[in-house]
């Protein structure tokens, strides 16, 4: 498979336990039966080099090639073989489906999977299963839960949590927001919106202007929307971006204007941080997708080392602001979407 | 190059065998292509031989066959549909929303959509042959309306639960062949035939040779391109029919880019975007050059940003081969 070159990290498993957890108290909606990645047992040494097969939602986000990092630490520190698949486009559903089927008749030994539709990749994933592949998803599972384990942030507790910071914090507790989805045909498109409203259903004078947005993961059709949406509502306080792209569009349009809108969202990669520096993004959740990547294959090798693991692990999530960057904790998160970041000094 | 393919299509009086090793010299490239790709993957991993691999490559060819099939045609006529993807979606839409949301008989949704499809080709065959809009603009527009009319249908949300009788057209096979995979090999030899053995054909073709020519000669060119258009907006509503079946989803972004890879078959497969040349075959053929492609990368384990890049290449040299070819008899 493709050679390593980056030295293999350790995950941090520990880094946004306390402020998400402390973010996170006080949640509406149903609570989670969910384990932590502190549950995951560790795997023997395994017995041979498996082959394990990474199929991401699409092939050129820095967000899967964060969890593609850790998949692969994991697998230089496991001593096995991880390689990756994924569509060039995340709506592409026959091509996801096929590499599925395509990664069984290969005869990987487990898969790693974050499904583009909850529901399409049942057949292929039972198909995996019937023929003893295990199968691991990350980031978007599938509907019913049928994978041997599901590693993701609790989107929608993340999402009201947000929500929350962003109405106490940056909103005085009135005034407008709108919100800009990438998508609403996966799990976590559909989940963060719900969520973000949720936690903003507490504040009686807060109103979201205009309906849900969708940038489609493109940064300059978020741009066109939140120009758009500036010049509708000049008195919006608060864009909501529902992930990294969909957030990076508005940011970059609120920056050209020199409003006094501010954006918070989900994911940082690299092009966020200097507006979370200048302050154009106020909040962002940073998930864990290197260890989404990692845990999987652990998982991956405990599953076939016949060791049982939780169903639905809840990966931690942090708070990023441009007060704590540059702390310790902010340092890590960040490294979770782009491990060589330094932070300014 | 038109006036050399017009006398290859124009003057039905050669001999069938001539005929038959001309078509196979325009399959040369797609099929030495296919021997060749097939050779290395079996070499870079046994499984790629194993019949449930080629059961799985029958499934991932089906649809773009479909596309390449209408886009043959259109193609053929010296015109381009570049909509086929977002009448994929469209369709899509609409067949799940008849069989889900309205509770129509499978068959009935089946129907009904085809119908839908039809529609939106003979909006764009009008657009072309009475407001004299190019091929090019005319089905770019409607790659735009469809789209947004896929979003529109249900304000951008996927319809599920489509019932078992609607899901089985794409689902099972029938003697070890997966049911998709037939219907596009159905369809396929229906196309070959009216394409190579029809006057629609042979007009078809020499209206894409050169339409003024075809005009004098008697053939009514506009009712026959409106045609042509109508066809192909059926052939993509089938298509998003069969999406649907597949994937148990219908999604407003369905078939994205799509058109891009059938005229990839059609040109692989000897058509010229200059039109009077191209066989349903040929393009059948570039339509699993592909898709062995992708599938052969995936289970050597290959980057898919390699394979992206092997598929440009190909492309061009197929139309770079079939340029020599000509140029050298």
């Amino acid at each position: 498979m493709m050679p390593r070159v980056k030295s293999a990290r350790p995950p941090h498993p520990l880094l946004a336990a306390s402020l998400g957890a402390a973010l996170a108290l006080g949640l509406a909606g149903p609570a989670l039966a969910a384990a932590s990645v502190k549950d995951i047992p560790t795997p023997a040494k395994p017995a041979k080099a498996y082959h394990f097969e990474l199929i991401t939602k699409s092939n050129a986000s820095p967000y899967w090639l964060a969890v593609k990092e850790g998949a692969d630490a994991a697998a230089a520190k496991w001593g096995v073989h991880v390689a990756f698949e994924a569509p060039a486009s995340g709506l592409n559903l026959p091509a996801q489906i096929a590499m599925v089927n395509n990664a069984v008749t290969a005869g990987v030994d487990g898969i790693v999977l974050a499904a583009q539709n909850p529901k399409a990749l049942l057949k292929p994933v039972q198909s995996a299963m019937a023929h003893h592949v295990p199968v691991i998803t990350v980031d978007s599972g599938l509907s019913p839960n049928i994978a041997d384990s599901f590693l993701a942030t609790s989107n929608v507790g993340a999402a009201a949590a947000l929500a929350r910071y962003t109405a106490t914090h940056l909103m005085d507790h009135s005034g407008e927001y709108a919100i800009i989805d990438f998508n609403h045909t996966s799990s976590t498109g559909i989940a963060r919106p719900t969520g973000f409203e949720q936690g903003m259903k507490g504040f009686a004078s807060i109103k979201r202007m205009g309906p849900v947005l969708y940038s489609e993961n493109s940064i300059s059709k978020g741009i066109s929307l939140a120009s758009n949406l500036l010049t509708e509502y000049p008195n919006l306080k608060v864009i909501f971006g529902a992930n990294d792209r969909s957030a990076l569009g508005p940011a970059n349009a609120v920056a050209r204007a020199h409003g006094k809108t501010r954006v918070v969202g989900f994911d940082a990669d690299l092009g966020e941080i200097p507006f979370i520096h200048s302050g154009v993004i106020q909040a962002s959740i940073l998930q864990s997708p290197y260890d989404m990547g990692y845990y999987a294959v652990v998982e991956l090798l405990d599953v076939i080392q016949g060791k049982s693991v939780p169903k639905r692990i809840d990966t931690p999530y942090f708070l990023l602001t441009p007060a704590n960057l540059g702390s310790k904790a902010a340092t890590a998160a960040i490294r979770q979407y782009a491990p060589k970041y330094q932070p300014a000094s | 190059m038109s006036v050399e393919s017009l006398s290859v299509t124009a003057y039905p009086r050669q001999s069938r065998r001539t005929r038959l090793l001309q078509e196979l010299r325009q399959l040369a490239f797609a099929l030495a292509s296919i021997i060749a790709l097939t050779i290395i993957f079996a070499l870079l991993n046994a499984r790629f031989m194993s019949p449930v691999n080629w059961y799985h490559i029958a499934q991932q060819v089906a649809i773009i066959a479909i596309l390449a099939v209408g886009q043959t045609f259109v193609i053929a006529t010296a015109g381009i549909d570049i909509s086929q993807g977002s009448v994929v979606a469209l369709t899509a839409m609409i067949s799940a929303l008849a069989a889900v949301n309205l509770g129509m008989p499978p068959i009935v949704a089946v129907l009904l959509t085809l119908l839908a499809g039809a529609l939106v080709g003979l909006v764009m065959g009008l657009t072309i042959t009475t407001l004299g809009v190019p091929p090019f603009i005319a089905t770019l527009g409607m790659l735009a309306v469809a789209l947004g009319g896929a979003l529109l249908t249900t304000n951008g949300t996927p319809v599920f639960g489509l019932p078992q009788g609607f899901l089985v057209i794409a689902q099972g096979d029938f003697l070890g062949f997966p049911h998709m995979a037939w219907i596009a090999l159905i369809l396929a030899l229906i196309a070959a035939f009216v394409l190579n053995r029809t006057r629609f054909g042979r007009y078809t073709l020499a209206i894409g040779s050169n339409a003024e020519s075809a005009r004098r000669a008697g053939i009514d060119v506009r009712r026959h391109l409106t045609l042509i258009y109508v066809l192909a907006g059926a052939t993509s509503a089938l298509a998003g029919i069969v999406y649907v079946a597949y994937t148990a989803a219908a999604q407003p972004t369905a078939g994205q880019n799509y058109e891009l890879y059938s005229i990839a078959a059609v040109v692989i497969g000897g058509g010229s975007l200059f039109g009077g040349v191209g066989t349903i075959l040929g393009s059948v053929l570039g339509a699993l050059l592909m898709t062995i492609l992708r599938n052969g990368t995936e289970l050597a384990g290959i980057s898919p940003y390699v394979e992206q890049v092997i598929l440009g290449v190909v492309v061009v040299g197929a139309v770079y081969v079939d340029n020599l070819r000509r140029r050298l008899r």
